[in-house]
């Protein structure tokens, strides 16, 4: 039927009252978008959001619980399972993750060659290729010894947790012994883990999760984000002003991170954060805002710099390129372009960390070759300390190659042999693997 | 073949003006009519002064040279790659494959200067790619019969994974400084203080608003966006057309991957993944219509300065990401809600 020409007909009644109803709705909506809303000339807490969590850590472990998995053991054991020399690195683990025992008591090592295989909720950006890379490398030393099949079998979901537990269940099926997995839910795969330890696949999840079964092998993001802050505050005399950059909203980690940053603050009424925006752990991004918060924020002085990850340099490189001097800032990545930047800039630099992908592998594989190996953890969940290069190390991490264009990751080389030692006093029983595979 | 003259110009021209053709239905009816219409096409380029004047207001010292200079760096990225999405989207289709085709660029340039490559062949490299890209988004689209939304998004998907299959994790790249000034808002051209991006940005305007007006081209993009039957009836060149098209489109992604390049310095796959929505976003603003056949660059100019402008006067005012993007919801549904009450140009021929 032909479009009718003419003047549009008046609207009825009931359009109007329609449309009143909607713009009504989309200004409540922006009312709630406004009250959840960051200062930006503020005081000293970076987000109600952060600082709740901050100063309320049962609020969380209590939410947390309430997330209890269907078909996995949601039993928990306290920071007394944890081995006295690592107890320090579980302080606030409650902000973080749960703790769960030993589920291995039964595990029955298999005899032959090892099926490594990963599961993956995303590949599309350099860390997680960084991390398929180095299990590859390590399986590849594994196959050469004899001890693994050759092949290194990676399903990655791209975002999606339905089709994850999908290919996760095809894993299983398939006859994989080790399941890397960086799992896109703490909860979806609970009953999966249960399915896998009767088959006597170990799973060794990269992320917390929620429910026991799986091992969880990962660095305390809570811990490591207050280092971080703690050292910054630190390095700026506890006075200034601060730009905090967060990573993606929403997501569990960044605001841990938020609420870490914010707790090292108290009792320092002399930092202020003065602009508090969404990075999303992505370099161009927290570029780009901050850019476009320094255009409209043009007298304010910017001393130092609350990095979630990643977004460090590049906040730093909109304010050289903004004419602005540049802020203080602890680094945690240990990639190739913040070694650079640290080398240039060592007074600015006040804390660093490797958060690379290959240390992450490694500590992963290290401990599915004890359990392989028929040792037995204390507990399920393991957090290391994260490691990273000192002003007495540095040189062991950077190489005179790296520039602060340079988006590779160092060598992991300097922070194996600490991790092997931290990891060794979680295991008993059994005969410890005499060697270790290694990324390059 | 069609008379070029009778193809609507860019921003459609009052002879096509509905209330203009219509049957009167009163004097006055017709007049408030025109005047709304009227109104309504104005409305970005009133909205980009009201802006600045409300960042001038709200923001303390906002009227400095490194506050423009910024805002406009960030209005010609987004602008350089929103043009090529503009003329897609008058011809009828629409180019996802702009934040693959910026993230490969920009891997391209950083690794291949990191090697010592000439910089000129380097850009050949980068536009023989782009013109490739787009050539296959546009015959693919021709050839299967489908629209141009799902193989520029199978071609983004290709793309990407091209991209990431090179940088595979492990990437280390370069930049020469002239790039990385051009896109500094403390950097020159020449002796001129202003970045050489947004001054690259300014001609690009100039030159695709005089291409879609003045050229045959560009008005058989036209007449391909108000009703493709007619447009091969008449024998608009369908083909090559949207061959041109879609070429330029991805001339101007991976032009800004270049500038992308110089910008943030290091080699990321990812980088354009913001203007996948955004290039719409600024041409939808902009008062393009979606229908196609209608529309212009100059109007996208204008959504470009648009979405800078609010994000900066939010963000100066305190308003997080959150709000940010809610605001520009707003914006676009309240806009195009307006633009969206004339009539696709097919059916008021």
């Amino acid at each position: 039927m032909p479009a009718q020409p003419g003047p549009r007909p008046h609207r009825p009644w009931s359009r109007k009252a329609a449309i009143a109803v909607l713009a009504v709705a989309l200004s409540a909506l922006s009312a709630c978008g406004s009250s959840a809303v960051t200062s930006a000339g503020g005081g000293s807490s970076s987000s109600s959001a952060a600082s709740s969590a901050a100063s309320s850590p049962a609020a969380v472990s209590t939410s947390s619980s309430a997330a209890a998995p269907a078909g996995g053991s949601n039993t928990e054991v306290g920071i007394s399972a944890v081995p006295a020399g690592a107890q320090a690195n579980y302080a606030n683990y409650q902000l973080y993750a749960k703790l769960y025992p030993n589920a291995y008591q039964n595990f029955t090592p298999p005899t032959g060659p090892v099926k490594y295989c990963e599961s993956t909720f995303y590949l599309g950006n350099t860390y997680q290729q960084g991390l398929t890379a180095a299990f590859k490398q390590m399986v590849n030393q594994e196959a050469s010894a004899g001890h693994a099949q050759s092949g290194f079998i990676v399903e990655n979901s791209n975002n999606s947790t339905a089709t994850q537990v999908s290919q996760f269940q095809s894993e299983i099926q398939s006859g994989c012994n080790v399941i890397f997995i960086a799992a896109g839910s703490t909860t979806a795969f609970c009953s999966l883990f249960q399915t896998a330890i009767s088959k006597n696949v170990v799973v060794v999840s990269m992320d917390p999760v929620y429910c026991n079964n799986a091992i969880t092998v990962s660095f305390d993001v809570y811990e490591n984000s207050y280092q971080l802050a703690a050292n910054l505050y630190k390095g700026m005399n506890y006075q200034g002003n601060l730009l905090e950059i967060t990573g993606v909203p929403g997501v569990a980690d960044a605001a841990t991170a938020s609420a870490a940053a914010a707790a090292a603050r108290q009792g320092h009424p002399g930092l202020k954060v003065v602009g508090n925006y969404t990075g999303q752990w992505t370099a161009s991004v927290a570029q780009t805002a901050t850019a476009q918060w320094l255009a409209s924020h043009p007298g304010v002085k910017v001393d130092g710099i609350i990095d979630a990850g990643a977004m460090g340099v590049a906040a730093e490189t909109a304010l050289q390129q903004a004419g602005r001097p540049l802020a203080k800032v602890s680094l945690q990545e240990g990639d190739c372009q913040e070694l650079a930047f640290a080398k240039a800039n060592p007074s600015l630099v006040t804390f660093m960390t490797d958060q690379a992908p290959a240390p992450g592998a490694y500590a992963a594989m290290n401990v599915a070759l004890r359990i392989l190996a028929g040792q037995q953890p204390a507990l399920d969940t393991i957090l290391y300390p994260i490691p990273g290069p000192t002003p007495a190390t540095f040189n062991q991490w950077y190489t005179p190659s790296m520039t602060t264009s340079s988006a590779c990751f160092a060598s992991p080389k300097p922070a194996l042999p600490a991790l092997t030692t931290y990891l060794g006093q979680f295991f008993t029983g059994g005969q410890a693997p005499a060697s270790f595979p290694e990324p390059s | 073949m069609t008379d070029p003259d009778s193809i609507p110009a860019p921003d459609g021209p009052p002879g096509l003006a509905p209330a203009a053709r219509q049957p009167a239905a009163g004097a006055s009816r017709k007049a408030a009519a025109a005047s709304a219409a009227n109104f309504t096409s104005a409305l970005p380029y009133l909205l980009v002064p009201v802006l600045f004047i409300l960042s001038l207001t709200f923001i303390p010292g906002y009227f400095s040279k490194g506050s423009i200079v910024s805002l406009l760096i960030l209005a010609s990225l987004l602008g350089l790659s929103s043009l090529g999405q503009t003329m897609t989207i008058i011809a009828g289709g629409i180019d996802l494959s702009i934040p693959a085709v910026i993230g490969l660029s920009d891997i391209i340039v950083t690794q291949l200067y990191y090697r010592h490559w000439s910089l000129p062949v380097i850009f050949l490299a980068i536009a023989a790619l782009a013109i490739l890209i787009g050539t296959i988004s546009a015959v693919s689209s021709v050839l299967l019969h489908v629209h141009s939304l799902i193989t520029s998004f199978g071609m983004s998907l290709v793309v990407s994974g091209i991209a990431l299959e090179w940088s595979n994790g492990q990437t280390s790249g370069a930049v020469p400084g002239w790039l990385t000034s051009g896109v500094s808002a403390i950097g020159h051209t020449g002796p001129l203080p202003i970045p050489l991006i947004i001054i690259v940005w300014a001609v690009a305007s100039v030159l695709a608003v005089a291409f879609m007006r003045l050229t045959r081209i560009g008005r058989e993009t036209y007449a391909l966006g108000a009703n493709a039957v007619a447009a091969r009836l008449a024998i608009v060149r369908s083909t090559w057309t949207l061959v041109v098209v879609f070429s330029v489109s991805a001339l101007c992604a991976a032009m800004v991957g270049v500038f992308f390049a110089g910008y943030s310095g290091i080699p990321d796959p990812t980088v354009g993944e913001p203007y996948f929505f955004l290039t719409i976003t600024a041409v939808m603003i902009g008062g393009t219509s979606l229908l196609g056949g209608r529309g212009g660059y100059l109007r996208t100019v204008m959504g470009a300065l648009i979405v800078a402008e609010l994000t900066t006067l939010l963000v100066g005012v305190g308003f997080n990401a959150s709000f940010q993007e809610l605001a520009l919801g707003i914006l676009v549904i309240a806009l195009t809600s307006s633009y969206g009450r004339e009539l696709k140009v097919a059916a008021k021929i």
